[in-house]
């Protein structure tokens, strides 16, 4: 993959030390006009970045489409990039915005169509679980809890509960991120926690009932 | 109940560095009460779970297909022309010092220019202009041009005088100074007078484009009208007129009947013939040599006798123009024919110097003979689509009879008209 990252660039080939150029220097050779420096970029933050789209939208498809825009549309605008952020924070801004916008876009179009007085419902855990080891069994309880848990926050305390759980950034980070005052960030946090809670407990009791019932 | 502060302090102690007030009022929370120590215990056992989530890789093709995005939309990166703060001071020094030079450029343009249109002006001035003194003579001077003789005062219409205050910049070169204009046609209504294009006031001619006289076909009788119809046909061996009516199959019909009641049989092509019967919207031209301008002149004279005034089918206005090359062009396409083969050779008048031979004698004792037996030929009229055309008139039975017809030879005077009934809607 790599080989054809740098096809394109005469200057740079495989394993000459580029990889290992800070972010300044890489986007100062970007403008420049090399691309091959453009593509260590990418291939710096696309896993970092991938993942905290994908945890947004918990769609893997949508999750690469805004990622692969979010890195054109900072090429594109690498000019205006004034240097006074970390590159990372301003890359995340881009693609944090792009999915909080597909996010509530989505959620208007499933709004319309869903049923009326649809109750709150969970995925049900695979029924195949019990072939499984019990440690594999209980990560995956555990993640389909958290996924359904997540996916029922809003947008907004989404984006800061995976911004500080998973991708574990600063307070100050996460504001230059979402370009709100770190006291909106620490009471949206604080909200998000409180909610999750009380999400994660709904889903233990529903899962008690229905063991029961079974 | 944990209060609303309490639920924030333990959150923040997930999340956030804390001061030693807000660590010691959080231990003290802790053990006292129960319900705060199970939150805080749950709050962090949850984040544990969510920092255990599987970090979830981008695809391997994702590097790829973002620079192959790249390359395909050929996103260029401009950076912002940035001047470093030392040479501030001098590039704003060079932007102010090309302002300066730019304004010293235009001043002096200004001034060259201001001198030469005064020079210009006193030149003129100096040359056109006459003093009271000579103003004297110029009535004399008027009379003698004018006994030169008509011809010369045609191609040269005496000068016109007109008193203008002197220009201030003269007052010393010139004082009490006339300019005369250059002179003025008086050729009438038609001219049109442009507008002045400089400080003299000076007037030019422009030509009208003549444009082809619109005759309304029941004005025909009228003379001034059949004047302009004769101006328009007279000296021309072929001509094209625009003939309009509101239906052109009622008005085609009527144009036949008129045409066999002066002996001009109608040939009319397949093509037309069926759109005719089917009553279909079409153009149709009519093609026909004439003697003489006059005898096309008396015949489209009875046009307007041709229709009732009620029905609305009538004849609406004619529009005759001479041939044109394109015109010409479509009406041999529309025959099948080449262009000169439209123009019959006109025979070479005969030398009176030269004595006429015995055997053109015979040959012409022959020729009328002949005539005399059969009776006298009649020259039919070709009618065919104008509009559809006809896609293959080489095979027309009838563009063939009336091509076979036409003489070799044509009197000089002879015209061939290209009548097309034209659709007023």
């Amino acid at each position: 993959m790599k080989l054809e990252l740098f096809a394109n660039s005469s200057r740079h080939k495989p394993g000459s030390g580029v990889e290992s150029w800070d972010d300044g220097r890489l986007i100062a050779e970007c403008l420049a006009g090399d691309q091959g420096a453009f593509g260590v970029l990418v291939s710096r933050y696309q896993d970092r970045l991938f993942n905290t789209v994908y945890r947004l939208l918990e769609n893997l498809e949508d999750a690469q489409d805004v990622t692969q825009e979010s890195f054109v549309s900072a090429y594109q605008s690498l000019a205006s990039f004034k240097g006074d952020a970390q590159f990372f924070t301003w890359l995340y801004r881009i693609a944090v915005n792009a999915a909080i916008s597909l996010r509530r876009k989505k959620r208007a179009t499933v709004s319309l169509d869903s049923t009326k007085g649809q109750t709150h419902s969970f995925q049900p855990v695979d029924e195949s679980r019990d072939t499984q080891p019990g440690a594999s069994l209980e990560r995956m309880e555990n993640e389909e809890q958290i996924r359904w848990a997540l996916g029922r926050l809003s947008v907004e305390h989404r984006a800061v509960v995976v911004l500080k759980d998973i991708e574990e950034l600063r307070y100050e980070e996460i504001a230059e991120i979402l370009k709100v005052p770190i006291g909106t960030v620490r009471s949206r946090l604080h909200r998000a926690r409180l909610e999750l809670r009380e999400l994660l407990e709904r889903f233990e009791q529903e899962s008690k009932n229905r063991d029961g019932s079974c | 109940m944990l209060s609303e502060y309490q639920l924030s302090l333990i959150c923040h102690a997930l999340d956030g560095p804390m001061t030693a007030d807000q660590r010691e009022e959080l231990r003290t929370l802790l053990a006292d009460s129960s319900e705060a120590r199970t939150l805080y215990l749950k709050l962090r056992s949850d984040r544990r779970r969510i920092r255990r989530l599987p970090r979830q890789l981008a695809p391997a093709t994702m590097a790829d297909a973002i620079m192959r995005k790249v390359r395909e939309r050929q996103v260029l990166v401009l950076p912002k022309p940035s001047v470093p703060r030392r040479y501030r001071f001098a590039h704003w020094l060079t932007i102010a010092m090309s302002v300066v030079v730019m304004f010293g450029l235009v001043a002096v343009y200004l001034q060259l220019t201001g001198n030469d249109r005064n020079g210009d002006l006193r030149s003129r001035v100096a040359k056109r202009s006459i003093t009271v003194e000579s103003l004297a003579i110029l009535p004399k001077a008027m009379e003698e041009n004018i006994s030169k003789g008509a011809e010369d005062t045609a191609k040269e219409p005496p000068k016109v005088v007109v008193q203008l205050p002197a220009p201030t910049q003269n007052s010393v070169d010139t004082p009490d100074s006339t300019i005369v204009l250059p002179p003025m046609s008086n050729a009438g209504a038609e001219e049109a007078l442009a507008a002045p294009y400089d400080s003299l006031m000076r007037l030019f001619k422009v030509e009208m484009p003549k444009l082809p006289p619109i005759i309304p076909v029941g004005e025909l009788g009228e003379a001034t009208r059949r004047a302009q119809l004769m101006e328009a046909i007279q000296g021309q061996s072929v001509v094209h007129i625009d003939l309009f009516c509101s239906d052109t199959n009622s008005c085609f019909e009527r144009l036949s009947k008129l045409l066999e009641q002066h002996s001009r049989p109608v040939l009319i092509d397949s093509l037309a013939r069926l759109r005719l019967r089917a009553k279909l919207k079409t153009d149709y031209v009519l093609v026909s040599d004439w003697n003489s301008p006059d005898e096309l002149e008396n015949f489209l004279r009875k046009l307007p006798e041709t229709g009732r005034s009620h029905d609305g089918q009538r004849f609406d206005s004619l529009v005759p123009l001479p041939m044109s090359a394109a015109n010409l062009r479509t009406l041999a396409t529309l025959l099948g024919v080449e262009v000169k083969a439209l123009k019959p050779a006109i025979p070479q008048s005969a030398d009176p110097r030269k004595p006429l031979s015995d055997l053109t004698v015979d040959e012409l004792a022959r020729s009328l003979e002949k005539r005399e037996d059969k009776t006298p030929l009649s020259r039919p009229v070709l009618a065919v689509s104008y509009n559809p055309v006809r896609p293959n008139p080489a095979q027309s039975r009838e563009i063939r009879e009336y091509l076979s017809s036409r003489p070799a030879t044509a009197n000089p005077a002879s015209i061939l008209a290209m009548v097309v009934l034209r659709n007023l809607n």
